[in-house]
């Protein structure tokens, strides 16, 4: 029980050494800075935000402030940008996020805009548009254009439907 | 997510499909503002001399070269 107890205190005084060796970048700021970038576009830039959750190719993930350096590719979904006032919400086509080692994180995307900007009617219709495509007689390459969209469309029908 | 397109489409091709989707299910209003800056690829302009010539728009250009 003793040793149980001298191995917990000393658990405490390394996590305590170890908060006040922090070793860090220069001029680290404690809040993740988004900026989300269009071609057209900047809808975020540099602007400091709590979390901020994306659509990964590998899963979706959310990113908080002194997140590990990364380099993530978007598939089609929505990026969720949680501040201290609320969150927003957007839906993107694809591009790259990064997490920069200062604290940044830049996501570049090719076209993306908020849910509400979207309408579920034209959602609808072009995936009825896109199944028929994929479904057809057309050339390979037709048919896997076809399913990709209809995959977009899926995703934001989902996005939508929340 | 399947990766199925790889061994057809280039990364850039795959990236201009699903954006036209995005595009393509916005409301009315945004939709007509973002496929008339969608369809922009490359704008581009001779130089001759130290002379800038006009900038060409590659969308338009193929636009009045099918018409």
């Amino acid at each position: 029980m003793s040793s149980l107890r001298l191995l917990s205190s000393t658990a405490r005084r390394a996590t305590a050494s170890f908060a006040l060796a922090r070793r860090g970048y220069a001029e680290i700021s404690d809040k993740l800075k988004l900026s989300l970038a269009l071609p057209h576009q900047a809808i975020f830039s540099s602007q400091d935000v709590v979390q901020v959750n994306i659509p990964a190719e590998s899963g979706d993930m959310g990113i908080l402030s002194n997140h590990v350096p990364s380099i993530e590719p978007l598939r089609p979904g929505v990026v969720e940008v949680i501040e201290n006032s609320g969150s927003q919400k957007f839906f993107v086509s694809g591009g790259f996020a990064t997490v920069h080692p200062n604290n940044k994180l830049t996501i570049n995307v090719i076209e993306g805009a908020p849910l509400e900007d979207f309408s579920i009617e034209a959602v609808r219709s072009g995936l009825a548009e896109a199944n028929k495509v994929a479904a057809g007689t057309g050339s390979e390459a037709d048919k896997l254009e076809a399913r990709i969209e209809a995959d977009v469309y899926e995703a934001l029908q989902h996005a939508l439907a929340k | 997510m399947s990766s199925a397109w790889r061994s057809v489409f280039t990364y850039n091709k795959y990236a201009q499909i699903t954006a036209r989707a995005v595009r393509s299910s916005l409301k009315e209003e945004q939709r007509v503002a973002a496929e008339k800056r969608g369809l922009t690829m490359l704008r581009y302009q001779q130089w001759e001399n130290g002379k800038g010539g006009p900038q060409v728009v590659l969308s338009e250009e193929e636009a009045t070269k099918a018409s």
